[in-house]
């Protein structure tokens, strides 16, 4: 009965850890102070950054988290600043088990690749919105929210593969 | 994922009609009084009805457009996983699915209720949920985004993880175990089967019920009360007391005045008066 064998304990306890520290960063992730310090400045650290990308290609204009490229408005709002799927990502490489050499690992690779892939949503979204506004809705909802979830596993499997692998096995060591 | 997607799109329009369903029967346990009394799937969109100041009123249109999206995410992500035992991927699939469908009802629950709520709120100034039940329903709401994106998530690390766990294992030919499948398909199925069921259509003094604690929770509102006069004298009509349903709606009137004929008063009362005289004269 695989239920009572320790991979299968070893998964269940991974599964409770990795749920237990999503929940942990969602609640500090919401605390006041840290919504001020963490939130608002990568909002607009965003819009900046996506200006910036985005200004060779065109008339751009940025007010706070307030973005136009050719005259499509968007606002970087929280939802689009990328901190949700990082925390899943960091909770599922922290809940993993393996030595802290290859958690730190993915830490290191993973945050700036969910960046990128979250600075890839807003330029591309901007784009297609000032070219075919009519389709940006159903990209930026049903597109773009279902590859971000998609790639940041992808990272995290990655990871896993390439990090952890060769470092521990789950089941023989944790 | 494209795959999952696909396969999808035919399933879409039954899988929300299901949902839909399932939902008029959640509500029930979690919004103390019900007033959403049906909810009729049309497209990618969900029509809301009531009981609030008529019978089967209209009371809003929830977008589910985008509620298949963590569905495929999930699906996908669990599923592209390469699993090699068969009972673990029938296991992982009917799991999913069975989270997702779960999944699906709670957020369709809460939309619901947060658009009705809304909708009275615009409509007549009215008060649905309890000071209360208003902020559990704000945070359910804000959790919304959250769930859809961590649930495909925490579906593909376990499935991940569960792929590491047979290697670790090394049972290269160990029998496959369907015992996990089977109880998980079976659970898939029940929960399916349960959902399709009518949800039970409230009795007339089910409706008084609820008509009554929204009348207490808006004690200015005219219309709330000609309403729930309106359901008790339906309710007394229905028990086969005619002349008290007009007198206890002849009383609302008297007191409200004409309310835009709130609660169908108007064609209660001339009801009870036909009925009341028709049993006057046998």
């Amino acid at each position: 009965m695989p239920g009572s064998s320790k991979p299968t304990r070893d998964v269940i306890r991974f599964a409770i850890t990795f749920l237990v520290l999503v929940g942990v960063f969602r609640w500090v992730v919401s605390i006041d102070a840290i919504d001020h310090l963490l939130n608002e400045p990568l909002c607009t650290w965003i819009a900046q950054l996506s200006a910036a990308v985005l200004t060779p290609f065109g008339d751009v204009a940025l007010r706070g988290n307030r973005l136009a490229f050719d005259g499509f408005w968007v606002i970087v709002v929280e939802a689009c600043n990328g901190v949700l799927p990082t925390t899943i990502y960091l909770a599922a490489v922290l809940a993993f088990p393996t030595t802290w050499g290859a958690r730190l690992w993915g830490v290191a690779i993973g945050i700036p690749a969910i960046f990128i892939v979250n600075l890839t949503r807003v330029v591309s979204l901007l784009v297609l919105g000032a070219v075919w506004p009519a389709v940006f809705e159903q990209v930026h909802i049903y597109v773009w929210q279902t590859l971000v979830v998609a790639l940041s596993m992808g990272i995290w499997i990655f990871w896993a593969e390439y990090f952890v692998r060769p470092a521990a096995r789950l089941g023989a060591s944790t | 994922m494209a795959a999952v997607y696909l396969l999808w799109i035919p399933l879409r329009e039954p899988s929300l009609v299901l949902v839909a369903r399932a939902t008029e029967s959640v509500l029930s346990w979690v919004w103390s009084p019900p007033l959403v009394t049906s909810l009729e799937a049309a497209g990618e969109d969900v029509d809301i009805r009531g009981i609030l100041l008529q019978p089967g009123q209209w009371m809003g249109r929830w977008a589910a457009g985008n509620l298949p999206v963590f569905v495929i995410a999930s699906f996908g992500l669990a599923l592209a996983v390469p699993v090699r035992d068969r009972g673990v991927r029938v296991a992982l699939a009917a799991g999913t699915l069975l989270v997702c469908f779960v999944a699906m009802v709670a957020i369709s629950a809460v939309e619901v209720v947060v658009v009705s709520a809304s909708w009275a709120d615009r409509r007549a100034g009215l008060l649905l949920l309890s000071e209360s039940q208003r902020l559990f329903f704000v945070e359910a709401h804000g959790a919304i985004g959250v769930l859809q994106m961590l649930l495909p998530a925490t579906l593909a690390v376990l499935a991940y993880a569960m792929l590491w766990a047979q290697e670790g294992e090394a049972h290269e030919d160990a029998p496959v175990s369907w015992r996990p499948a089977v109880g998980l398909v079976l659970a898939l199925l029940t929960v399916v089967g349960v959902s399709a069921l009518p949800a039970p259509t409230p009795t007339s003094a089910e409706v008084v019920a609820r008509l009554s604690r929204t009348a207490e929770r808006n004690p200015a509102s005219a219309e709330v009360r000609l309403a729930l006069a309106a359901a008790e004298g339906r309710a007394l009509i229905a028990r086969g007391q005619p002349c008290e349903a007009r007198e206890r709606v002849d009383r609302a009137l008297h007191r409200e005045g004409p309310v835009g004929g709130a609660g169908g008063v108007d064609r209660v009362r001339r009801r009870a008066d036909r009925l009341c005289r028709r049993a006057a004269r046998g």
